[in-house]
């Protein structure tokens, strides 16, 4: 009986993922929608009515009535960042989140565009769709060419978009530039810009607009665009960044985050803005309820000893610069040093 | 002359088999929906005319008239006079939208097997708790005519949704 529970287990948590990639490829099916009931459904009313006459029930007579639900075409920009860019620096980006409001798929055209305020203007001005939705460019990230490159959106769906630009070398700091981010509702499979329904009702889904007016000049109410402002702000001085993402490893070798689970943490360290941020140290308090495990801190993949610089002196100590604590000194960073990473593992008692 | 002669046989030949059929029909039911949409009348005023919602637009959010119209052809008396309508797929009942002159107007939570009027109308929840059952519950309404339909009674009963 014991050597089975394992394997029940293991179906459970297949069926559980199962489930959730299910739920994650169609958020809309069974949940109740933001931007309701799908364009061309047809709402059937039937009646029937019954009656007597003497004693003798009557067949029961039928009708029914219905119409079609008309597609509502809205979207919805919102700004995620404000970047701060160093002068030269390349692919900056300002992450912009796009979704579908509206009761039918679409597709978007996407435009940068430079606020009329601006004073100077970044280079090299691209929009990206943000795969992994980290809100940096990197490799896999689609640069967007037209309204057919990311294709159609699902109703309530949503997806991260960038503008991506390079820093000129002349601006200075505390320099601003904004740029709008404006989506313009485009029919799903083609690059027909999507219009209003004129006049009066037509046989088929009608369209209508009910798009709010954005901040981008000329993005008015119901016009099929939404639009949202990011502001680069120039530091030419130096900015350390970091990151810390966590790892749950429990004795069944799930990720459950039980007694004698292993917390495996990662800490990214990078350094944006100009010039050089000198003797970084980093440190990071053990959680409460969890000890470190002896020989797990790692530097960039190499192993750092637990202790200070003995027997060789190296990067980092825990609990000897400051007690439960993990510390590494990282010495001098620019925005051109390498991406540093610092790793350790505790347990949960 | 001739042509009229035509005329009036032909009508007798009709109206047997038009008899015929007011017989067995008996009662007689049409439904439609609608919407209420504002509209500047000629003199300016903004007036609130109802529209025929195949003819018009209609999107989630949106409310529906329905309103089903009956007429009785038989020569004996109607008792019993029963219309039922489901609550559409899609869309949620409206609280105490339903009318009906002359009616005893009833509603079902249960897909249509039980019947019971607003204020009887009990629903479990997710925790086998009891609770009044609000519009949002209802899956049917039921009218059901307190007075027998003479030959040539008609009349209409009604009900409001809104497209989820």
């Amino acid at each position: 009986m014991s050597m089975r529970m394992p394997a029940m287990r293991q179906t459970y948590k297949l069926l559980l993922i199962t489930a959730m990639a299910v739920a994650a490829m169609f958020p809309a099916a069974g949940a109740a929608l933001a931007a309701g009931t799908p364009a061309g459904t047809t709402i059937v009313c039937p009646v029937t009515v019954d009656h007597t006459v003497g004693v003798v029930p009557q067949p029961t007579q039928s009708a029914s009535t219905s119409f079609v639900v008309d597609r509502i075409v809205n979207v919805t920009v919102t700004n995620n960042s404000n970047p701060s860019a160093a002068p030269n620096q390349l692919n900056v980006p300002i992450s912009f989140r796009v979704t579908n409001t509206g009761n039918a798929a679409q597709r978007y055209a996407l435009q940068a565009v430079s606020r009329g305020t601006n004073t100077w203007a970044m280079n090299n001005i691209r929009v990206y769709r943000d795969n992994n939705s980290n809100g940096s460019l990197d490799g896999g990230d689609t640069l967007y060419a037209d309204a057919g490159t990311f294709g159609d959106l699902a109703s309530d769906a949503s997806f991260t978009a960038m503008i991506v630009a390079d820093t000129p070398g002349t601006a200075a700091n505390g320099d601003t530039a904004v740029y709008d981010l404006v989506a313009t509702s485009v029919d799903a499979g083609t690059l027909t810009v999507s219009v209003e329904t004129a006049g009066p009702n037509t046989a088929g889904v009608d369209s209508v607009f009910i798009d709010s007016a954005g901040s981008a000049a000329g993005d008015a109410v119901r016009d099929g665009k939404h639009s949202a402002g990011g502001t680069f702000t120039v530091l030419s001085t130096s900015l350390v960044n970091m990151t810390k993402t966590v790892l749950v490893l429990d004795p069944s070798g799930g990720n459950l985050p039980v007694r004698g689970a292993t917390l495996r943490y990662t800490v990214t360290v990078t350094v944006t803005g100009a010039g050089t941020a000198q003797n970084v140290v980093i440190s990071d308090p053990i959680p409460a309820n969890t000890a470190y495990t002896t020989g797990t801190l790692k530097l960039n993949n190499i192993l750092l000893t637990d202790i200070a610089d003995i027997p060789v002196p190296d990067a980092g100590d825990v609990g000897v610069t400051t007690p439960n604590t993990v510390t590494v000194k990282l010495g001098d960073l620019t925005s051109a040093s390498p991406v540093q990473t610092i790793v350790f593992e505790v347990k949960i008692q | 002359m001739r042509k009229i002669v035509t005329v009036v046989l032909a009508l007798a030949l009709l109206a047997p088999v038009a008899v015929w059929a007011q017989q067995n029909s008996g009662i007689a039911i049409r439904s439609i929906s609608e919407i209420e949409v504002k509209q500047k009348n000629a003199d300016g005023r903004e007036e609130v005319k109802r529209v025929d919602a195949t003819k018009t637009k209609v999107l989630p959010g949106e409310t529906v008239i329905y309103t089903n119209y009956y007429t009785y052809n038989g020569d004996k008396p109607a008792t019993d006079v029963v219309i039922k309508n489901p609550v559409p797929e899609h869309m949620v009942y409206l609280d105490g939208s339903a009318e009906g002159k002359g009616a005893r107007i009833e509603f079902s939570v249960d897909k249509g097997k039980t019947y019971t009027t607003a204020d009887k109308a009990k629903v479990r929840s997710a925790n086998g708790k009891e609770r009044r059952a609000t519009a949002a519950d209802y899956t049917n309404i039921r009218w059901t005519l307190e007075s027998p339909l003479q030959k040539g009674g008609k009349g209409g009963v009604s009900f409001k949704a809104k497209v989820k």
